[in-house]
């Protein structure tokens, strides 16, 4: 039996398998071909590395801060943060924390911190985690396109074809298949495209596993005092674990961010500190202009 | 795996996880208690394995009983076997000990009765272990607060015969060896001499602490002094590589204190190993 020739819901439940196939095969194949081989030696010990494979350049940002004012390189005022003067002293050599205190030599917030361009420490650390097969390099991007291109030809052809043979019938419950199709075509492209590749994301598992204990006494360690502890601890949880005081006020502007409402208008937008509009808070640009 | 070079490392204990991760620059290798791991989820487990990516990592079992005149049920040993299949150590050990008799377990790593017959059967598990895992253990001698009673054997001549006959060799204790010699009277050194060394797979340092006239074993304190001089002597009898490992169960002090413990076994090393190169 021609499976076009199939009723409504019959096709529409076969439509749905066919789909969860191409699903499952594009997770199978990726997973495969990234989970190869163990862990390199070494992904596991830098919390910057660690932060920036699990969230990126945001996390890196928070990680940063936190360690440094961990450490006493940094000094919190409310919601701002400043470098002390005399830093370039301190013989800090980290290229990130050198970015980032020099950034902060003028009072800042988090959201102008987010927002501020930290691209060659960025760009290296997407270059090393790629190497490392943790983050996903131009070929294996290319495989996941290729993949998902397939998959996506699959559910959309056959999808086509139906339509095509309802219209040509005159059949006129052709808005579940429509649905159907665009939830295929969203299924297939979320889970082709992950930030993390399978072994980076293992990577970022093992670390919270092994770090279990240190996510459970958080609230018992001590800022200042836990040297690389606290870094570890945002880095691999999210700054959300550490027991910074103040931490409400500081990650408050950062925690609204995610576009200029109204309230962030142009005195915003058009200050140099601001850093560009993907930094501002809906709930007003508190660091501009200072 | 031949090991070229003396090393030096920590007992993997979820409170100092984030601080071996982030020192291993200064840690060769880490010793995880295997019967933690037993009864973990896979997720656990493979967070193990990763862990044996980054650093050499070593299984220490405590729960097998193997210094027993009854076998080792095979349930345990399968149990270690996978657990060995899952993470891939580079090697594992358990203790000269039994935990459990007449179905009651001690809760205690007891010293057996130091006689042949208990080395014939302890041989008897350990080769038993080394076929159902694949991979022979190294034996480690343990402390005590009394004489074992049936004992024919001293603890030196006790020893010495294991070490000789364990396919992998000893796990020597040198904390064990200092608590023994002070509990039971003996001069360490004069252990030492009859061991055969070249037979010592790693070595175990910690601390303990006094119980009156006694010393307990504990692994909640800091490596005493003695410690350290045993660490030496055995360094300038041997040629062979070393694997130093420090434990500690509980009271951490902070990463930076047990990493000048670690800084200290290595100088001790060095120390035995420069008397060898003077002589």
């Amino acid at each position: 039996m021609n499976p076009f020739d199939l009723q409504g819901p019959q096709f529409l439940l076969l439509y749905f398998c066919l789909a969860a196939m191409a699903v499952v095969a594009v997770i199978v194949r990726r997973r495969e071909r990234e989970s190869g081989g163990t862990i390199p030696p070494g992904a596991l010990q830098d919390p910057y590395r660690i932060a920036y494979l699990r969230g990126g350049k945001k996390e890196l940002l928070n990680t940063l801060v936190v360690s440094l004012l961990n450490r006493g390189l940094l000094q919190q005022s409310g919601d701002h943060l400043k470098a002390p003067s005399n830093w370039r002293n301190l013989g800090i050599k980290e290229p990130g924390e050198r970015a980032l205190l020099e950034f902060c030599e003028a009072s800042k917030d988090m959201r102008e911190i987010h927002a501020m361009s930290i691209l060659s420490v960025s760009d290296q650390y997407e270059a090393e985690l790629e190497r490392l097969g943790l983050l996903p390099g131009p070929a294996e991007r290319d495989l996941r396109r290729s993949d998902s291109a397939i998959a996506l030809l699959v559910v959309i052809s056959v999808a086509v074809v139906k339509y095509g043979l309802a219209v040509s019938r005159g059949r006129q419950n052709r808005g579940l298949l429509v649905v159907f199709g665009i939830l295929a075509v969203i299924a297939i492209i979320a889970v082709s495209f992950p930030r993390l590749t399978a072994r980076g994301r293992h990577a970022i598992d093992s670390l919270q596993e092994l770090m279990s204990d240190l996510k459970n006494r958080a609230n018992s360690l001590h800022f200042g005092q836990s040297g690389q502890e606290m870094a570890l601890l945002a880095a691999v949880f999210g700054v959300g674990m550490v027991p910074l005081p103040d931490k409400e006020k500081l990650w408050k502007a950062s925690a609204s961010s995610g576009g200029c409402g109204s309230s962030c208008g142009s005195s915003c937008s058009s200050s140099s500190s601001c850093g560009g509009g993907g930094g501002c808070g809906g709930g007003g640009c508190g660091g501009c202009g200072s | 795996m031949a090991i070229c070079h003396d090393r030096f490392g920590l007992g993997w204990r979820h409170e100092l996880a984030a601080g071996i991760l982030t020192n291993l620059q200064r840690i060769d290798v880490v010793e995880v208690i295997a019967d933690d791991y037993f009864a973990a989820s896979r997720k656990r487990k493979a967070a193990l394995r990763s862990l044996a990516g980054e650093v050499p990592l070593l299984l220490h079992s405590i729960g097998l009983g193997m210094a027993s005149t009854v076998a080792v049920e095979e349930k345990r040993l399968a149990r270690m076997a996978r657990l060995i299949e899952h993470v891939r150590p580079e090697s594992w050990s358990e203790h000269l000990a039994f935990v459990r008799g007449g179905g009651i377990e001690i809760g205690h790593l007891a010293s057996p009765p130091r006689n042949a017959n208990v080395v014939e059967s302890t041989l008897a598990n350990v080769e038993r272990a080394t076929r159902i895992t694949g991979v022979a253990p190294a034996m480690e001698n343990v402390a005590s607060f009394i004489d074992p009673p049936c004992s024919s054997l001293t603890e030196a001549a006790f020893l010495a015969s294991m070490a000789r006959s364990l396919p992998a060799g000893m796990l020597l204790d040198l904390h064990n060896i200092y608590t023994n010699s002070i509990n039971f009277g003996y001069d360490p050194y004069v252990l030492l001499e009859t061991f055969p060394l070249d037979r010592v797979a790693s070595i175990h340092i910690a601390g303990g602490r006094w119980m009156g006239r006694r010393m307990l074993d504990d692994h909640l304190h800091d490596v005493p002094d003695p410690v350290y001089e045993l660490l030496a002597y055995v360094a300038s009898r041997t040629a062979r590589p070393l694997t130093v490992i420090l434990e500690r169960d509980g009271a951490y002090p902070r990463m930076e204190d047990l990493l000048a413990q670690i800084d200290m076994a290595r100088a001790a090393v060095a120390r035995g190993r420069a008397k060898v190169t003077a002589a």
